[in-house]
């Protein structure tokens, strides 16, 4: 990735970039949130 | 996210949160999603807690953009604080030292200060007193931090634990 995508945006034109950056948040969220109802109750014990 | 965030949170929340719920400092319990339980009966997530931990911490950082910052970030801009700046006209004035007899000039130049220096850096200028400006950015910070706290963390939590019944009756 280069450099300059972490610097601040140059223009309000380039803050619609965070609609798939929050789009892929709440599906990261959400997929993570179904496999851990899915796995509710497991405890590994050590 | 897969490269970086998800093995240094892992090790991070190891080193930190197995320490404590090994030692018995505080513990998960239930927990939500599956856990690890030590012999001393402490436990620790394995799953939800990191997962989510992941997201925003991540987020805030992108948002802030890293250095060097010299225009307004994501946080200003969302809340539309361009609309109290104009692209600086005057020329910088690390310049005037770059340019001939400019070593005459610095050698009779005031030192800035601290402020001076970091408004000589910026490439806009506030159109309102500064001290507003900055207040405003500070609340554009905070709000933002609030906001996304809130939707990323809190949420997800409270419809986790609701979902999943693992209420906790140390929480009402």
């Amino acid at each position: 990735m280069p450099a300059a995508f972490f610097l601040p945006p140059q223009s309000n034109e380039a803050l619609k970039e965070n609609i798939r950056l929050l789009a892929g948040c709440t599906a990261f969220i959400a997929i993570l949130g179904v496999i851990v109802a899915l796995t509710q109750g497991i405890v590994v014990s050590v | 996210m897969v490269v970086l965030a998800i093995p240094v949170n892992y090790v991070w929340d190891f080193v930190v949160e197995g320490t404590a719920t090994a030692m018995g400092w505080w513990t998960y319990d239930p927990g939500i999603g599956p856990v690890l339980e030590w012999s001393n009966g402490g436990r620790i997530t394995l799953l939800w807690t990191i997962g989510i931990m992941c997201t925003w911490p991540n987020l805030i950082a992108y948002w802030a953009g890293k250095p060097p910052v010299r225009g307004l970030n994501h946080f200003e801009r969302f809340c539309r604080l361009d609309r109290f700046t104009i692209p600086k006209t005057s020329p910088h004035m690390s310049s005037v030292r770059d340019a001939p007899g400019g070593v005459a000039l610095a050698a009779t130049q005031a030192p800035l200060t601290k402020q001076q220096e970091f408004g000589d850096y910026l490439n806009h200028e506030a159109t309102i007193p500064r001290w507003r400006f900055e207040l405003m950015r500070l609340g554009a910070w905070y709000i933002v931090f609030q906001v996304s706290f809130f939707v990323f963390l809190i949420l997800p939590l409270v419809i986790m634990r609701c979902a999943t019944g693992a209420d906790s009756p140390y929480i009402p």
